[in-house]
């Protein structure tokens, strides 16, 4: 019999290290005289899109073309420290760092502007290849001109950003207290067919509502949605570690799977952006907000259509089987209700 | 290093006298290499030279003789999957050629290679124990001609003396009004080896089964056939009835272990699921 759930996960998640650990980045940034744009930071491109990420906000922060930046990231000898890529904090506190090296590298270029134009440095604007006095806009120097002049005169034509959202720990006593620089949000729906004969579990379509903060870049972010579903479809129903006296039995892409585009049906991504003050152009991470609350969604979903719930992971044909009663159980499962709780 | 010297073979002759001519050293023929390049990489077996016989006309191709189907061992699945001889004679290995991996193990991989490989989990190999082919194999002097069920010996142990290929596969057409289907029960919907796997012929009569095979995957040291399940077939209407009694039956002649992929009394219930869904679907197929 194919049985048929809807399921709903959400999650909160505090981004960051969070609990008073070091969490910052450093960015360096240098102009060239033609008016391009060197970035070096030091976390690691992991097919996210974080060299995407970091161009496009340098080339919105000073008003160039994205195909005048140019980045070096993950270099020990030559990119400062911009800390892990893990926590879903690239493009947040990265994010950040690249863009106070933009406005650091800024200033000196104003000063320099201020005084070609004759205008007041504090009243430039950088915006569409232009450095421009935002009172009088016949006031101004292409960006690309203001480069040249720039590497003439000997002025600073590097400028670095450091950033920090390390924040205060919890009250050591009740926990209490604001762990996390800021939050994401997400929530997930997803449908399943549960085949009660084979045990197979089959997500039909998941659609997943990621807050973004801002989106940089939709498409990656997007991307971020899909593949975090996936991830954590892998999680919900296949990705079993098999350990015996330490040692990993499955430790093989044949034998320890993870979802094939066979297994991926249609994911929805929804985008939502709620502006974060805290973050570049508001934006924040994603990377897991979009992976947490799969796994509970398809759950949930389960539970919808057998009217029983799944209380490991991952929900694999042979265990669900069991809680069908159609294998008898050997091992004893244990589940969240067996784990004592801590008393309040 | 993998192997010291790749040699590629043109005709039959030419990969017989490049099989037996390195004195002392391991000579092994290769196809698509799905298999044995792995087991190379991993240190599982050793080779010396290899010989490629994946160009080899007298290996490659699908073709009627004498009322008998043959496939070259050379033959990819994707070959056969789309072969119409294969498609109106034997569905059953189009069907599983079809489940094998995914489209690119599919170009590569030979039906010779699957055979050799002599894998308990093979997915062709059930439909060739329920079509009763023979592999026909050939040496520097003579080619031999063996029931498939003996050529399979043991847990990847085959009766190929040293210097012999497997030359072709020759099966029966199947007689009038019978129907083939091959059942996969995998952990994902592809890129995956079998947890267990079926492969029924059955052969309608004025409605009633005149003649069944059965054969298993994945369940005993080799693939095997079903005697119970059958029998129990034989003689009778099909029925929803009849197909939950063959796949109990199945399940008594079934002798699976625990491994990786699922326990054995995870593997002995899937018997009974893949049992039942593929003499359902030949018998539906053979209607």
């Amino acid at each position: 019999m194919k049985l048929r759930g809807i399921g709903v996960g959400s999650m909160m998640y505090g981004l960051g290290y969070g609990f008073a650990r070091p969490d910052f980045s450093t960015t360096d940034i240098e102009l060239a005289p033609d008016g391009t744009v060197t970035i070096w930071n030091g976390a690691s491109e992991l097919g996210q899109g974080l060299q995407t990420l970091l161009c496009q906000l340098v080339a919105e922060e000073l008003g160039i073309p994205y195909e005048d930046t140019f980045i070096i990231t993950a270099d020990t000898g030559r990119t400062p420290d911009a800390g892990p890529v893990s926590a879903s904090r690239s493009t947040y506190v990265q994010g950040n760092s690249a863009l106070k090296a933009c406005r650091d590298l800024k200033k000196p270029m104003a000063e320099l502007a201020g005084e070609l134009l004759k205008t007041d440095p504090d009243q430039l604007i950088f915006k569409k290849g232009l450095v421009q006095d935002q009172n009088e806009p016949s006031r101004s120097i292409s960006f690309t001109n203001l480069a040249g002049g720039m590497h003439q005169r000997g002025r600073r034509v590097r400028g670095s950003g450091y950033h920090s959202i390390t924040t205060g720990d919890v009250d050591k006593e009740t926990s209490q207290g604001d762990a996390y620089a800021t939050y994401a949000w997400a929530s997930q729906l997803a449908e399943v067919e549960v085949d009660t004969e084979t045990g197979q579990v089959t997500v039909l379509r998941l659609a997943s509502a990621t807050d973004a903060g801002k989106a940089i870049n939709p498409k990656m972010v997007e991307g971020q949605i899909e593949g975090g579903a996936v991830q954590g479809l892998g999680f919900a129903l296949m990705e079993d570690m098999k350990i015996e006296q330490g040692e990993f039995k499955n430790a093989k892409l044949s034998t320890y799977l993870i979802p094939t585009a066979a297994d991926v049906p249609m994911v929805e991504p929804l985008i939502v952006e709620v502006y974060d003050p805290t973050g570049p152009y508001g934006a924040k991470g994603v990377a897991e907000p979009a992976t947490i609350p799969t796994a509970p969604t398809i759950f949930n979903a389960i539970a919808n259509a057998l009217g029983q719930r799944v209380r490991f992971t991952p929900a694999t044909p042979e265990k669900m089987l069991k809680l069908l009663g159609k294998l008898e159980e050997k091992e004893e499962q244990i589940t969240i209700e067996d784990m004592p709780y801590p008393e309040p | 290093m993998l192997y010291r010297k790749y040699e590629v073979a043109q005709t039959l002759p030419e990969a017989l006298s490049l099989l037996s001519s390195h004195n002392g050293a391991v000579v092994r023929p290769v196809a698509g290499g799905t298999d044995l390049i792995l087991q190379l990489h991993e240190r599982i077996l050793s080779a010396d030279v290899l010989v490629d016989i994946s160009r080899v006309p007298e290996l490659r191709g699908i073709r009627l003789e004498n009322g008998q189907l043959v496939i070259g061992a050379a033959t990819t699945y994707t070959e056969i999957s789309r072969s119409d001889l294969v498609l109106k004679n034997a569905f059953v290995l189009a069907e599983a050629s079809k489940k094998i991996g995914a489209v690119q193990i599919q170009n590569m991989a030979t039906l010779g290679g699957n055979i050799g490989n002599a894998s308990p989990a093979a997915d062709a190999i059930p439909g060739l124990y329920a079509l009763q082919a023979d592999v026909v194999v050939c040496g520097p002097n003579a080619e031999r001609r063996i029931p498939i069920t003996e050529f399979h010996q043991g847990y990847r142990k085959i009766d190929l003396n040293p210097g012999e290929l497997i030359k072709e596969i020759r099966f029966a057409i199947p007689a009038e009004g019978t129907g083939t289907a091959f059942y996969k029960y995998a952990l994902r919907k592809s890129q995956a080896i079998s947890v267990v796997d079926a492969a029924v012929c059955v052969q309608l009569s004025d409605g009633v089964i005149k003649h069944a095979t059965v054969a298993l995957g994945a369940v005993a040291p080799t693939i095997i056939r079903s005697p119970a399940a059958e029998s129990v077939l034989i003689g009778e209407p099909p029925s929803e009835d009849l197909f939950d009694r063959a796949a109990e039956a199945a399940c008594q002649d079934a002798r699976p272990i625990d491994d990786i992929r699922g326990s054995a009394a995870f593997r002995k219930y899937l018997v009974g699921v893949c049992t039942s869904h593929a003499v359902r679907s030949a018998c539906e197929r053979a209607a």
